[in-house]
């Protein structure tokens, strides 16, 4: 029964990820997309509220659930090629979707996306003893927005092509070092 | 009884939209629920129709002439015509979303805002003389088949359309205010 429910869940969303292809997202139908599936027209709502949630599944499956067994094995690195595998994979629907603007953005959804993902190794790989001031919500907050910030760049090749692991490297670059190994300040303090 | 019956069409358009658009949120609407649903928007739409035209009857007989009846009653029928384009027109970004919470409550909200219209047609009607039991019967008919039809091509097309249907009825509703005008004052 749940096999057969993902299964309907995945046929959704790959009709409205192809449909996004060729139709402004603003002007598809919850009729065309159960039309391109092959179902009713009320099916769509025993799976998705509306479009939006839809495709916000479509990020929640490329993004988080790619990258399970990666949180498991507390693998960062491979959860990153593996994201951006698939993003790369789908790169014109991906441009094609930075499109969605608005109340339910398109940026918002990648975001929330990635913020569940950084919350996973956070809750599982987190050191209880270093910084705990700083909790795993607003951690997995901050460094979504730039991780957001990198998808972008990669998917709309903003400053040129980049593969996946050259993504992958700046990514780690950037959450290795911080803002004060980039500059030489004449004072810092701990 | 032509002209009443399209301008009961008119009428209902609005109600026709709103419940299009509701039947494109809903999940699991049986046809039980559709015919529950119509009948008590029709018995809305009636009971508004007939307290306009009460009210129409007791300010005939105390206030108003001839004349100034019909001129009023085809102005109402104008304005709320026009109305509905500019809703209708204005109405440009309707999300299909779930609903999971209507109930009758929120229904009976929906028949009494869209009935409105109907309330003072009724009070044109009164003013134009005709039989109150033929007008309100004509009213709950077209009303409940609008309602039946809305949810139905709701539930199974979307609510794809819904700009243009209103903005039809809305043109009917102008239309025949002019009609009543030019017909039953400047004519005579």
């Amino acid at each position: 029964m749940e096999y057969h429910k993902n299964l309907m869940k995945i046929s959704l969303a790959e009709n409205l990820r192809q449909l996004m292809e060729r139709n402004l997202f603003e002007k598809i139908t919850i009729k065309q997309i159960c039309d391109a599936t092959g179902v009713i027209r009320a099916t769509f709502y025993n799976y998705f509220s509306d479009k939006y949630d839809c495709l916000n599944w479509i990020i929640y499956h490329d993004i988080v659930e790619t990258t399970k067994d990666s949180v498991i094995s507390g693998e960062f690195e491979k959860a990153l090629t593996d994201s951006l595998s698939v993003l790369l994979e789908n790169k014109q629907f991906y441009r094609i979707a930075y499109h969605v603007t608005g109340q339910n953005s398109f940026e918002d959804m990648i975001r929330d996306n990635l913020r569940i993902l950084v919350l996973k190794f956070l809750e599982r790989y987190r050191r209880e003893d270093y910084l705990p001031k700083y909790s795993n919500a607003l951690l997995s907050r901050y460094y979504a927005e730039s991780l957001a910030f990198t998808i972008r760049m990669f998917v709309n090749e903003i400053g040129g092509a980049m593969s996946v692991e050259e993504t992958k490297q700046m990514i780690l670059d950037l959450m290795k070092n911080s803002f004060f190994d980039f500059v030489n300040l004449k004072e810092v303090k701990d | 009884m032509l002209q009443a019956i399209l301008i009961f069409i008119g009428l209902s358009i609005d109600g026709f939209v709103v419940m299009m658009n509701k039947g494109a949120q809903l999940r699991n609407l049986k046809l039980r629920k559709i015919l529950c649903y119509a009948l008590e928007f029709a018995i809305v739409a009636t009971i508004m129709f007939m307290i306009g035209f009460a009210g129409s009857k007791i300010l005939t007989a105390n206030f108003f002439k001839a004349r100034a009846e019909i001129t009023i009653a085809s102005l109402i029928v104008f304005f709320v015509g026009a109305m509905l384009i500019e809703k209708s027109y204005l109405n440009k970004n309707f999300e299909e979303k779930l609903d999971d919470h209507f109930d009758e409550k929120q229904l009976l909200h929906l028949a009494c805002v869209t009935s409105l219209d109907t309330l003072f047609v009724g009070a044109a009607y009164g003013f134009l003389a005709v039989h109150a039991i033929f007008a309100a019967s004509i009213s709950f008919i077209i009303t409940f088949l609008a309602v039946l039809s809305a949810l139905l091509i709701g539930y199974n097309l979307g609510a794809k359309y819904q700009r243009i249907v209103g903005m039809i009825g809305g043109a009917l509703m102008v239309f025949f205010g002019i009609y009543m005008i030019v017909t039953y004052v400047v004519m005579r």
